[in-house]
């Protein structure tokens, strides 16, 4: 798979491959109850009910097809009363459902977010929700539409740990260690958010209208407009906060959250309702947990084994099935083709969907071998379908700097498509006939698109051809247009939230800075008094021989001596100095940064284990402010265990080509919990009691880092320690 | 401390013609000497002094042996103290000015060897009076002391490049205070 990197091209590409998702993993415990279930004879609607409605992936699915039979109806409950149990069987097993019986997978595993957790998560979220709309009529929003939007919010995470799973614990692990949103960790890693990719297969599988907008926005917190499903998206949005602030699974947001009666009191909760609903919740949880046995251990391998063979089995059926049935579409004659064709076009499709259901139609009707569809798209680059029997590959193809896209359209046609296009076919790793032949795609004087395809035929029936093309032209460009809107509205609503997010951290930040103006200001005014305050009692010291008298002057004066560096910190936090920065030998940085944090904690042995110091690079930074910094950081590592000194461990990991070196500070103290975490970076904030200690260190370590284009990342845990990840940059203009 | 003058120096110092001097040694009543084997005439410094008070003449001008500092600053608390750790020292003339309009009066009038220069001053900025008083030549040799709260390197950096000697923060040690002004005016 190609690396995730957050640009258009990428993002593009990891939309494609999320389009190609038929169907998502259920959880092996739900499997296992469905094969009991459908074994039985009888099948009650309503146990039905209860297993689809507690999985992500099989409500999707079954609301999908509700849609597609017409059933305008986003509850589960009534779907299965009113499908077809036949229907509702085979969509179950053409869920991908052998594929969660992967013997290496294990529910339970070491990976940052276990699948079981992230559903109990959902489950949760449903729950809530469905109570909240319950407690909440004036919202007037069905509480089991409530429940399934609920269940489906996170299809979107699914979705990427399915697809990428590797780039998804990455996720997940980021957006712990940096307490943040996870849905901004995937913007910037992938480009794109679970919120967009769950619409996305919202959009595909047909789900209600207000489902999908519920699973698009349930990250956004601000007032929306009024349109379908607003109201649903806040009572989603709350569940979630609710859920993350109860710790009821894992839904790998780390977001802070705040108190549990404070969250539903914000969207309209009397206070002792709040109480009821939250114990609610909890026993609600417990008997879902328990129905479906997520409570109990994994089962064991061998009954993963028969139940995979089974699952093997049945799919293989479904597929024999789906063959005969693609051999008799073979057989039909253009214009059937064609009637199918538009039939299949949703109004959701994307234009790249609506041109790769042509090309599967077009190897189809006309018995060519793979076929290939290229789309212009924005910045240069081809949209790109490889319809092979049995499979569609997605992918997306720069146009190199010097093809003239628009000259393509002199291009006599049908000609053999390699000698004009050498360039896509070695992108297309040369998976096409170089026989092949090409067709232009235009509308109006405009070339939108090229099709490859290949064919064994010597003479082609042109005119039905050309009649296809222009229909298809007609639907790619309505589509373009209508899939640019969309893209729109959906940027749009990133930019807000990116705004808020932004404009919040800005707030902060300039509240932090803008009060420590104000303080510096006045701290100005204090330099007067005080000098007058300690020069007078230097000068009475000086014909002072009284011991008592001596020891008060001495007060005083130590007194002032404090208050002024108190001061000086403030200004230097509200206005640091430009940085001098320079090649730095980092070892002897990090050396003086221990003498001075040893000294300044008063201990003379420090219990300090240095490590990595043998290949340590030179970094570029100001010596003077970076010792300033670590050596904060250093001190508080010390003084996190009450009454001794240590044991700190500094590491340092580098590698000669790196641009960065990093530096671990460990302790094993007392901690912090995660309120104190936020907090900690805030000048004067300090967890000791008021007036003990001034909390100015962290933030002063903050700001020298942040001036140095050095960052720093602390994790901690109460009664575990703390660790303090710091990047300092080895080369000029590395980090802006 | 100069003990001995010239009658060109006493008249400088008294501010009267060298005639008038000469005329007052030659008929007594300016007492002093002739340097043997010349015929210079040279004036002890005990009676230039009588010499001065008899005629009314102000002392301002005979030379102490003092180092004249002038201290310029708003606030009228630290004036003061600056002035009794300077008096209690002993080596020092002291002069005090409030303003920056005042401190170019003072320096005209008193031509300090030292100004100690508060930065924040009502009507304009410590750094323009010592700009002012680099420009006149007449000031050359009179150090500055700037004084001030800040503790950015950049900024203290930015007030020396106005042409102070030396800084010191506010609030201060007064020993340091001492020692600043002995090692400007290279005092042991």
């Amino acid at each position: 798979m190609a690396q995730p990197h957050p640009n258009t091209s990428a993002s593009r590409q990891v939309e494609l491959i999320i389009r190609k998702l038929s169907s998502l993993s259920v959880l092996p415990q739900t499997a296992r109850r469905l094969f009991t279930l459908f074994s039985q004879q009888g099948v009650q609607p309503q146990g039905l009910a209860d297993i689809i409605s507690s999985d992500a992936a099989l409500a999707a699915k079954i609301l999908s097809i509700g849609a597609q039979s017409g059933i305008e109806d986003g509850s589960i409950d009534s779907l299965c009363r009113k499908l077809p149990l036949s229907t509702i069987r085979d969509a179950a097993l053409a869920v991908k459902i052998f594929e969660a019986f992967d013997p290496d997978y294990d529910p339970d595993s070491k990976r940052p977010l276990p699948r079981k957790q992230l559903v109990i998560h959902s489950l949760a979220v449903a729950i809530a929700s469905r109570l909240i709309a319950q407690y909440l009529p004036s919202f007037k929003a069905d509480p089991q539409t409530a429940f399934a939007a609920g269940l489906l919010h996170d299809i979107g995470k699914l979705a990427i740990d399915e697809v990428m799973p590797k780039s998804f614990e990455k996720i997940v692990q980021e957006s712990k260690s940096l307490s943040a949103s996870i849905a901004s960790v995937e913007k910037k890693t992938l480009g794109v958010d679970h919120c967009v990719i769950g619409k996305r297969l919202g959009e595909k599988w047909n789900l209600p209208d207000d489902i999908i907008t519920a699973v698009w926005l349930h990250h956004e917190d601000m007032a929306m407009p009024e349109i379908a499903g607003s109201n649903l998206a806040r009572i989603v949005n709350t569940a979630d906060k609710l859920v993350r602030s109860l710790s009821m699974g894992d839904s790998g947001n780390y977001e802070s959250t705040d108190f549990a009666e404070d969250i539903l009191t914000a969207i309209g909760l009397e206070r002792q309702q709040s109480s009821e609903l939250i114990v609610l919740l909890d026993e609600q949880l417990q008997q879902k947990k328990t129905s479906l046995g997520l409570d109990g251990p994994a089962q064991s391998p061998s009954f993963i084994t028969a139940v995979q063979n089974t699952a093997a089995s049945v799919a293989k059926l479904n597929t024999d099935l789906r063959n005969d049935n693609i051999k008799l579409h073979s057989e039909t004659a253009v214009s059937k083709f064609l009637s199918q064709f538009v039939a299949d076009i949703k109004p959701q499709s994307s234009p790249i969907e609506i041109a790769s259901a042509f090309a599967a139609g077009f190897a189809r009707t006309y018995q060519a071998g793979n076929v290939c569809v290229l789309l212009k798209g924005e910045n240069n680059e081809l949209e790109t379908a490889l319809v092979t029997p049995g499979n569609v590959d997605y992918t997306v193809v720069a146009i190199p700097a010097d093809i003239d896209w628009d000259s393509l359209r002199n291009i006599k046609t049908p000609d053999a498509a390699h000698p004009h296009l050498p360039w896509v076919y070695k992108k297309l790793h040369d998976k096409l006939d170089p026989q092949a032949r090409l067709l232009l795609l235009t509308s109006g004087p405009k070339l939108i698109g090229l099709i490859i395809f290949e064919t064994s035929r010597p003479q082609l029936e042109l005119p039905s051809i050309q009649q296809a093309l222009t229909l298809l032209a007609a639907l790619v460009a309505l589509a373009q247009s209508n899939y640019k809107q969309k893209r729109l509205s959906e940027n749009f609503a990133y930019l807000l939230r990116e705004l808020k997010e932004t404009s919040a951290q800005l707030a902060s930040a300039k509240a932090m800075l803008s009060a420590a103006e104000l303080a510096a200001g006045a701290a100005h005014e204090f330099n007067n008094p005080l000098a007058v305050i300690s020069g007078r009692a230097q000068l009475l010291l000086q014909s002072e021989s009284d011991p008592q008298r001596l020891q008060m002057l001495k007060q005083i004066q130590e007194r002032s001596t404090e208050i002024t560096s108190m001061i000086s910190d403030l200004m230097y936090f509200a206005n640091p100095p430009a940085p001098a920065k320079k090649h730095a030998p980092l070892a002897e940085i990090i050396q003086s940064a221990i003498a001075n944090a040893a000294a300044k904690a008063g201990l003379s042995q420090p219990e300090v284990h240095l490590s990595g110091l043998e290949s340590v690079p030179t970094v570029f930074v100001d010596p003077g402010q970076i010792t300033t910094a670590l050596s904060n950081i250093i001190e508080n590592a010390f003084e996190s265990y009450p009454g001794s000194s240590g044991p700190v461990d500094i590491s340092v990991f580098s590698r000669p080509d790196d641009d960065q070196a990093e530096i671990k500070i460990k302790d094993t103290g007392c901690g912090m919990d995660s309120a104190t975490l936020a907090k900690a970076p805030n000048p004067f904030f300090s967890a000791r009691l008021a007036g003990r200690k001034r909390g100015i260190g962290l933030s002063h370590a903050h700001r020298l880092l942040g001036l140095n284009n050095a960052a720093v990342k602390l994790t901690s845990a109460p009664n575990t320690g703390t660790t303090a990840t710091i990047t300092l940059p080895c080369r000029p203009g590395l980090g802006q | 401390m100069k003990e001995l003058f010239t009658t060109g120096e006493a008249a400088e110092i008294c501010k009267v013609s060298q005639q008038t001097i000469i005329r007052c040694f030659d008929s007594g009543k300016l007492i002093g000497f002739r340097i043997p084997g010349s015929k210079f005439r040279r004036i002890p410094r005990e009676s230039l002094i009588k010499f001065m008070k008899d005629n009314a003449i102000p002392l301002d001008n005979l030379e102490t042996g003092k180092k004249k500092i002038l201290i310029v600053d708003d606030d009228i608390e630290i004036v003061e103290l600056m002035v009794d750790v300077l008096i209690r020292d002993g080596r020092f003339d002291v002069r005090t000015a409030s303003s920056g309009y005042d401190a170019g009066l003072m320096t005209q009038q008193f031509s300090p060897d030292l100004i100690i220069l508060d930065y924040m001053l009502p009507d304009v900025n410590g750094n323009i009076v010592c700009q002012t008083i680099r420009k006149n030549s007449d000031f050359e040799s009179t150090k500055i002391i700037i004084v001030s709260g800040v503790v950015n390197p950049s900024e203290i950096e930015g007030l020396l490049k106005a042409g102070a000697e030396g800084f010191i923060k506010k609030p201060f040690d007064i020993s340091e205070l001492v020692n600043k002004i002995t090692s400007v005016l290279s005092l042991s």
